[in-house]
């Protein structure tokens, strides 16, 4: 039997790193987990192999200070890696699950941060769920993981900063892609963009500059409308106003925005009468970005340890004054890459698929069209939408979205995925294995 | 018993050729597994008394078992199949029954005041968040939250654990549903007024596995004497799951993609509230079917119309009277 650390952080990008450092500054005990094989995140995984040419020189000297911070605490952080977030129970139980050797365990720490980092958001579309068509982030982690882009050419379409990192990125490695189709005008807001920093206008301008170089067009004010399979490729049709574009690819990255990875996790708590602090950490938070990662780690580090009565061991840092500020960044980011009227969202043809677990279709949805009122339970339970297995990550915002269309008061995100345990589906073996840890 | 029979009989009606249950409501087999001495016992017990009441059976003994039905494992050693039975999918059941009822439904509204009717004179009143609404009939069917507008219901919660498995094809496919013979102890215990242990860990657990269509498994469940719906926990859960792998280990393979707890409206006598209030002018009570209001809602929705309508009602429906002064009450 291992001893219950004090604390659990989930997740091993920058969030979790600080959190989980402050804390084992403080001379609290640590249990750090994450679901890859190494820590990391999205950002900093396999960093030193592909993704140190790859990043901003300042994202690096960040992620090298944190390496340094956790080495040095070692002692009183234990880091388990391929390990998953099964939930928290009704008694304050948590339960986590190795994939790789199938364990299962619980633990009983005094407090969690949550440091899951953000979840790409893809707009539904015809074809947007065939194997092949992944999201922009996929393709960036799939690129750091491997070293090397996926076979064939690639489209990237959607609408963000992404979309030009990630194009960047398959330039330099001598790979651009056919096309980055965009659904804003970004040089239409170029005042409103000189109000972002340096650093974020010189990382933009490195993305366009490679772009420009290797000749890969930026199709602005556009939208891709279908995907179609046409033989071992899939061809596109893309809306510009009133003119239809072709494209031909063999991958097609999509992306339109992030959001804090939160789906189904434990509420946040500050009251330790209350059961476990809960507190959410990075961009599970506050999708604001790498650059505010670190900061909003240590941010949560600092009110989790005042929850429970614990010294920090540094005073306040300007954490929340710097936060202010990313969120003011990336406020101005999403004026800059606001949808043009003419490439806004509209609602996709029935044969759409909305939920890829259990195949439903956006027609689907239409049983609940002559119905004024809607409750979460009917939409589930009747429209089979957020009961798969991904219960609801993939599907629920993009119901609601389309919900909200036909319906003033359609379930929130929130009412259609809850609070429910598993996090990620667990093998019934070892859920019915679990070892319980002495606390 | 009777009446849950009698109920089956009008769902296999009711999903007849363009019936309102087509879809909802398949016929198939329940199983009574037994895994030691008293759990044999316990399932013969159930199955004279279904035999008794004309239900067709078939018991296997043996090594049969495992050749019958081959994903069970060796230490099953007693198998009843009760045939004719059928499974009623919960919430398409519901929606089938309002849609063929034409009904007005306002969402999200509770009832917060009931105002008795007078004789001969107007029918109750309903205060409710939603406005004030007043009818020949009320029939108060509203589960445990029947308590707040009647509190001599006294209707106790029981809470289910229960645990939903991915869609998943497997080389075996259950013939229907399977109730191990604890299910049925438990279930008497609770029945009799004994109080189920809860608060520890140990939770009063008894399993049936309930195959769903598209390729997955409800497995259940707990019996606790708790109302919030919120509450699951690893212990409770796991103990389930270590017995369903034990009877059934190809489940093991299988993952869970939700847990939930439904609390069931329990009464102090086990019998449900199906009858006219005394006293009380049009006012009227449906609940208390303790996790077997499904099975029972053909039944007990024919069985109130025809009360309203002063029609003949199905023999042991008398007995369901909420303040019949025969039916036990239990101390808070």
């Amino acid at each position: 039997m291992r001893v219950t650390p004090d604390i659990l952080v989930v997740g091993g990008g920058p969030a979790g790193v600080a959190a989980a450092c402050d804390i084992a500054e403080a001379n609290l005990s640590v249990i750090l987990i994450d679901q890859a094989p190494k820590l990391g995140g999205v950002l900093f995984r396999n960093f030193g192999d592909n993704s140190r040419r790859l990043l901003p020189s300042d994202l690096a000297d960040t992620w090298r200070n944190l390496s340094g911070r956790l080495t040095a605490q070692a002692a009183r952080i234990r880091t388990e890696l391929q390990t998953v977030f099964i939930g928290m129970d009704a008694a304050g139980v948590v339960a986590l699950n190795n994939r790789a050797s199938g364990k299962a365990y619980t633990l009983a720490p005094r407090a969690i941060v949550v440091a899951t980092g953000a979840i790409e958001y893809v707009e539904p579309l015809p074809g947007w769920h065939l194997p092949k068509v992944m999201t922009a982030g996929g393709l960036q982690v799939a690129v750091k993981e491997s070293g090397t882009p996926p076979p064939g050419d690639i489209l990237l379409a959607g609408s963000g900063p992404l979309l030009l990192a990630a194009a960047a990125q398959l330039v330099k490695l001598g790979r651009p892609p056919v096309a980055v189709i965009e659904a804003a005008n970004p040089p239409r807001h170029a005042f409103a963009a000189l109000a972002l920093p340096l650093s974020y206008l010189r990382e933009g301008g490195s993305y366009l500059t490679a772009m420009a170089r290797a000749g890969v067009p930026w199709l602005r004010g556009a939208r891709l409308e279908e995907i179609h399979k046409d033989g071992g490729a899939f061809s596109v049709v893309v809306r510009r106003r009133d003119k239809l574009h072709r494209y031909r690819a063999d991958i097609i990255a999509l992306h339109n925005g992030l959001r804090p990875n939160n789906i189904g996790l434990p509420r946040q708590n500050l009251n330790p009468q209350k059961g476990p602090v809960v507190i959410y950490a990075g961009d599970c938070n506050e999708a604001l970005g790498g650059r505010a990662a670190a900061l909003s780690g240590s941010s949560a580090a600092h009110r989790l340890l005042l929850a429970l009565g614990v010294k920090p061991a540094t005073e306040p840092c300007r954490a929340a004054a710097d936060i202010e500020k990313y969120r003011k960044f990336q406020k101005l980011l999403a004026e800059v890459f606001k949808a043009c009227p003419s490439a806004e969202y509209h609602l996709p043809p029935d044969e759409t698929i909305l939920c890829r677990c259990e195949q439903q279709t956006v027609g689907d949805l239409s049983i609940f069209s002559a119905r004024s009122s809607l409750s979460a339970r009917e939409v589930k339970l009747n429209g089979r939408f957020g009961l798969g297995r991904c219960q609801g990550r993939f599907c629920a915002e993009k119901t609601r979205g389309l919900l909200l269309m036909t319906h003033r008061d359609a379930p929130t995100v929130d009412a259609l995925i809850g609070q429910r345990w598993p996090v990620k589906p667990i093998p019934i073996k070892d859920l019915a294995d679990l070892d319980h840890e002495e606390s | 018993m009777n009446l849950a029979i009698r109920s089956r009989e009008q769902y296999v009606g009711l999903a007849d050729k363009g019936g309102v249950m087509q879809g909802a409501y398949f016929s198939r087999s329940t199983f009574l597994a037994a895994a030691n001495d008293w759990e044999v016992a316990a399932m013969h017990a159930q199955a004279d008394e279904l035999s008794r009441a004309g239900v067709s059976l078939k018991v296997t003994e043996g090594s049969d078992i495992q050749k019958s039905i081959p994903c069970l494992a060796s230490n099953i050693s007693g198998l009843v199949e009760v045939q004719g039975e059928g499974h009623a999918v919960g919430y398409k059941v519901v929606d089938r029954f309002l849609r063929a009822s034409g009904a007005k439904v306002i969402c999200e509204a509770s009832a917060l005041k009931l105002q008795p009717g007078v004789k001969s004179g107007r029918g109750p009143t309903v205060q409710t968040s939603e406005g004030v609404i007043e009818a020949d009939d009320v029939v108060v069917a509203a589960g445990l939250g029947s308590n707040a507008l009647l509190p001599w219901l006294n209707l106790w919660p029981r809470r289910g654990q229960l645990i939903v498995t991915e869609r998943r094809r497997s080389v075996y496919k259950l013939p229907g549903n399977f109730i191990f013979a604890s299910y049925l102890l438990e279930k008497k215990k609770a029945d009799v007024g004994q109080s189920v242990d809860s608060g520890s860990a140990a939770r009063a657990c008894a399993l049936v596995i309930d195959p769903l269509p598209y390729d997955q498994y409800l497995i259940g469940g707990t019996r606790e004497e708790d109302d919030d719906d919120q509450h699951t926990e690893f212990a409770a859960v796991q103990r389930i799951l270590a017995r369903a792998v034990e009877y059934m280990p190809f489940l093991g393979e299988m993952s869970v993609i939700r847990v939930f707890a439904g609390v069931r409206a329990a009464t102090p006598d086990g019998l449900p509230y199906l009858g006219q209030v005394k006293e009380a002018p049009g006012l009227w009570v449906a609940t208390g079917f303790e996790g077997d209001g499904i099975c029972l809602a053909p039944l007990a929705g024919d069985a109130m119309a025809r009360m309203m309508a002063g029609k003949d009602i199905p023999p042991g429906v008398e007995a369901l009277a909420p303040d019949s002064p025969q039916r036990k009450r239990r101390e808070s």
